[in-house]
């Protein structure tokens, strides 16, 4: 995924906060729901502004302490499950 | 009433679909409507209430809404309602009679993400004729039939549910093909009339009883055969023969059946995700539970009521009160296995959700049809007794 990519929420997607099994996100437009995880939900949280993949990682490294060595390869899966869902766009 | 020790499920922290009966009004009087006549006294909302309601539902993350009446596009401003729906972010079906829907109708859901967002629209279809159509819902089968060929046409995700009752039992056959042949729908679903609302009115004229319940069950399990997976129950004949089976396996194999909490008031699993509101902004759990009002939209707040309205937590309870505390049912041989059945029947029937429907009791319908055991009423070339 090319680097200056910057991701974006999709203004139509809600964010529901469930109880046991965490949170999801979901697109009205094509009814799909996305369970996330807490990764996945500070991901989505720092979408509300664009931002790159490394702005992400940044962000991580700033907020996590014993990040993970695979920590860009997970983030950027997660990127492309959202963009490929709808849930957040790019450009 | 005593509680068991088992604990009652997790609601989600906000429910995840709304059916919202957007008007009391209706084109049509049916013989079995739900919605009695106290009901339609009360007023509908305004363009404006509706949409701070229906904005409401959004800021509360509500993903889905039906909205249904009375009948829903007898609202001049319905297709407003539906764009508001839209912007809070949710999706919507429709509920309707069809009866309504003409090219015009056609053309507006083409506006903006009217079509997109649109979930389904189900169309309520009686009979294969007017002639039958027409007993339970007088005076509507060709407009209802145009408005669903209008709609299948353009390829709409139209559905239509029939209501079995004592006017159309005998028109099953003609009905399936009628509808899934002659006008080529991919599948419909069923249900049956009950003795509440106006059904209470005219419940001679068209309530099942127990022995039609297994006359009806079993031809429409046939016409299941017939059209593998295209005639689907949730409620009514069909579903009461596959749960009297699933009880019967229940006892024979000792293995729960996975879909209820054998042996407690557990059949109702909507209260614990979704809830109602009536056409005058009545908060109410289940929209067949009309009566026990939980506040109004326009005044309460919404999340409160969920998580703490004590009607809310009543019905939820009902999930761990044991059949065998209920002294009608305690000495029963299927108690260990039955789940007591929809608390909206029992509300309209008995005035209390804590009691059993009798509508649904197994024993009855056993001694009903004079059989020990569901198994007996299928020819032995089945292989099920």
């Amino acid at each position: 995924m090319c680097k200056e990519t910057t991701y974006l929420r999709n203004p139509d997607v809600a964010l529901r906060e469930e109880d046991e099994s965490g949170s999801l996100l979901f697109n009205p437009d094509t009814g799909e729901v996305l369970v996330i995880n807490d990764t996945a939900r500070f991901i989505w949280d720092l979408c509300a502004e664009g931002v790159t993949l490394n702005d992400i990682i940044n962000e991580f490294g700033k907020n996590y302490d014993d990040l993970p060595e695979n920590l860009t390869e997970d983030v950027d899966s997660y990127l492309v499950i959202m963009t490929k869902g709808g849930f957040i766009g790019s450009k | 009433m005593a509680q068991s020790n088992c604990s009652i499920p997790n609601h989600t922290k906000t429910p995840s679909s709304a059916d919202i009966s957007i008007t009391g009004k209706c084109n049509l009087k049916c013989r079995y409507c739900f919605y009695s006549d106290e009901m339609t006294a009360l007023s509908d909302l305004s363009t404006e209430e509706w949409k701070k309601n229906i904005k409401k539902l959004g800021d509360a993350k509500i993903m889905r809404v039906t909205l249904t009446g009375g009948e829903p596009f007898t609202r001049p401003d319905f297709f407003e309602l539906i764009d508001s729906v839209i912007a809070n972010r949710m999706r919507y079906s429709i509920l309707t009679n069809g009866t309504l829907i003409d090219e015009k109708t056609i053309e507006a859901f083409s506006i903006g993400k009217r079509r997109l967002r649109l979930d389904s629209i189900q169309i309520s279809i009686d009979g294969s004729c007017a002639e039958v159509h027409n007993l339970s819902r007088p005076d509507s089968f060709d407009r209802a039939v145009k408005g669903l060929r209008l709609l299948m046409n353009e390829g709409f995700p139209v559905t239509v549910r029939a209501t079995i009752s004592k006017h159309n039992m005998d028109d099953l056959d003609a009905m399936a093909a009628f509808i899934l042949e002659d006008i080529g729908l991919p599948s419909m679903t069923n249900n049956e009339a009950s003795p509440i609302g106006t059904g209470c009115t005219y419940k001679d004229e068209v309530a099942l009883d127990h022995k039609d319940i297994l006359e009806v069950g079993l031809r429409l399990e046939k016409l299941q055969k017939k059209y593998p997976g295209r005639i689907t129950a949730q409620a009514g004949p069909l579903a009461k023969l596959r749960m009297y089976r699933e009880m019967e396996d229940a006892r024979k194999t000792g293995q729960p059946t996975g879909r209820w909490k054998m042996g407690f008031l557990s059949s109702c699993g909507g209260v614990f995700n979704k809830l109602g509101i009536l056409h005058d902004g009545s908060i109410v759990p289940c929209s067949m539970l009309h009566d026990l009002t939980m506040g109004n939209m326009l005044t309460a707040e919404l999340l409160d009521v969920w998580s703490n309205s004590p009607i809310m937590k009543g019905v939820r309870e009902r999930y761990v009160v044991p059949l065998s505390e209920i002294p009608l049912c305690a000495n029963c041989e299927w108690v260990e296995y039955c789940n007591g059945g929809c608390p909206g029947i029992v509300q309209q029937m008995q005035k209390t959700i804590m009691a059993p429907s009798w509508r649904m009791c197994y024993k009855n319908f056993l001694k009903a049809n004079d059989i020990k055991s569901i198994y007996y009423a299928y020819p032995q070339e089945d292989g099920q007794v």
